[in-house]
C-alpha cells in the first residue's frame, strides 16, 4: 500500500528534523559532562534551527490539510 | 561521502568499525558526533543511499551498519539483503523512524539483527552495536510486543496447519465424514474399514489436528474448507 504523500512528507521531513533536535538535545547533555561549557551555545543554535524548520514543515502540512477539508468538507 | 584516511587513523584495532547509512544529513552527523564519544566505537564511513553503503561497509570492512530504511536509489532493506549476501559477517541494525511492525518483520527477513527507533538516545544505539558485533541481536523495546504477538499468531496458526499436511488421504475422507456428522460405525462402513481401525485413526487424527474431540474436528475440517458439501449432503 502506498502511504499518503502528507505521511510520506512527515516522514521525510518533520520527523527527521524532530530525530535531530533530539540528538542536538543529547550533544549539550554530553558537552556539559564532558565540562565543554563553551560548544554548549552552538549546539543549542542548531537545536533551535532544526525545531524552526520542523514547525514551518507542521505548518504547512496543517495548512494542506485544511485545503484538503475545504475541497471534502464533511457531510 | 565517507572519510576514510582520517577516521581509520583514530581507531583503536580493537574498536568496532561502524558504518552509518542515512540520506539525512543532519541526523548522520549528530550520531556520529555522539557515537565518536562512546568508547570502542569508530566510525570508519558514511553513505548516504543504499548502493553507497554496500560499497563502503565491504571497503572499510565495517562490523556494524546502522542502516536506515528510506533511503534513494536502493532502499535500507533491499541494500541489507544484497550486503550480507556479500558478507553474512556484518551486522546490520536498522535505525528508522517506522515503528509500524510490517518494517520490523521486513527488517528481520533481511537478515538485519538489530531494530532499533531513531527516537532512541545515543546510549541505546551505542548498546546495540556492540551487543551486534558480539554476535547478539536486539530490538527496540515498543517494537518487542508486536514481534511477541506475531510470532504467537503464527505459532497458533501453524500447529493445525501442519498437522493437515499430516493428514493421510484415508484420514482425510475419515475427517470429512466426521464433519458430515457420521458415526463411526457409518464411518467404517463408507471406506470399507473395521470400526475399530475409524477409532484409532480418529484418535491418532486427533493427535495430529491438535482437537479433543469428534466436534472440534468437525469444525476443524469446516474451517480449513475439507469439508465438502457433497459430503455433508451425501447422508
Amino acid at each position: 500500500m502506498t502511504p499518503h504523500p502528507l505521511a510520506d512528507r512527515i516522514h521525510n521531513r518533520t520527523l527527521q528534523l524532530l530525530g535531530s533536535a533530539m540528538l542536538q538535545t543529547e550533544m549539550c547533555e554530553q558537552l556539559c559532562k564532558l565540562g565543554r561549557h563553551d560548544d554548549v551555545p552552538a549546539t543549542l543554535v542548531e537545536l533551535r534551527s532544526s525545531l524552526e524548520q520542523a514547525a514551518v514543515e507542521l505548518r504547512s502540512i496543517m495548512a494542506e490539510l485544511r485545503d484538503e477539508s475545504l475541497k471534502n468538507p464533511v457531510a | 561521502m565517507f572519510n576514510q584516511d582520517r577516521e581509520t587513523q583514530r581507531s583503536s584495532s580493537n574498536d568496532i568499525r561502524v558504518v552509518l547509512a542515512d540520506d539525512h544529513q543532519l541526523f548522520r552527523q549528530g550520531l556520529k558526533a555522539l557515537l565518536e564519544l562512546e568508547r570502542g566505537i569508530t566510525i570508519v564511513g558514511e553513505a548516504s543511499d543504499g548502493l553507497e553503503v554496500q560499497r563502503v561497509s565491504l571497503e572499510l570492512q565495517a562490523d556494524v551498519v546502522l542502516m536506515d530504511i528510506n533511503m534513494p536509489i536502493v532502499d535500507g532493506l533491499s541494500a541489507t539483503r544484497e550486503l550480507l549476501r556479500a558478507n553474512n559477517n556484518i551486522g546490520v541494525i536498522i535505525l528508522s523512524m517506522h515503528h509500524e511492525e510490517g518494517h520490523v518483520f521486513q527488517a528481520l527477513r533481511a537478515g538485519a539483527r538489530g531494530y532499533l527507533l531513531k527516537t532512541s538516545r545515543v546510549s541505546e544505539v551505542a548498546g546495540a552495536v556492540r551487543a551486534v558485533a558480539s554476535g547478539l541481536s536486539l530490538l527496540d523495546p515498543s517494537v518487542t510486543s508486536s514481534v511477541v504477538s506475531e510470532f504467537r499468531r503464527m505459532s497458533t496458526k501453524q500447529t493445525p496447519e501442519d498437522g493437515l499436511g499430516q493428514l493421510t488421504e484415508t484420514e482425510i475422507k475419515i475427517l470429512q465424514h466426521v464433519a458430515a456428522g457420521m458415526s463411526n460405525k457409518e464411518i467404517a462402513s463408507k471406506l470399507s474399514l473395521a470400526e475399530s481401525t475409524v477409532k484409532n485413526r480418529l484418535s491418532v487424527l486427533f493427535e495430529k489436528i491438535g482437537v479433543l474431540d469428534r466436534t472440534q474436528a468437525a469444525i476443524y475440517a469446516i474451517t480449513h474448507g475439507i469439508a465438502p458439501t457433497a459430503v455433508q449432503s451425501s447422508r
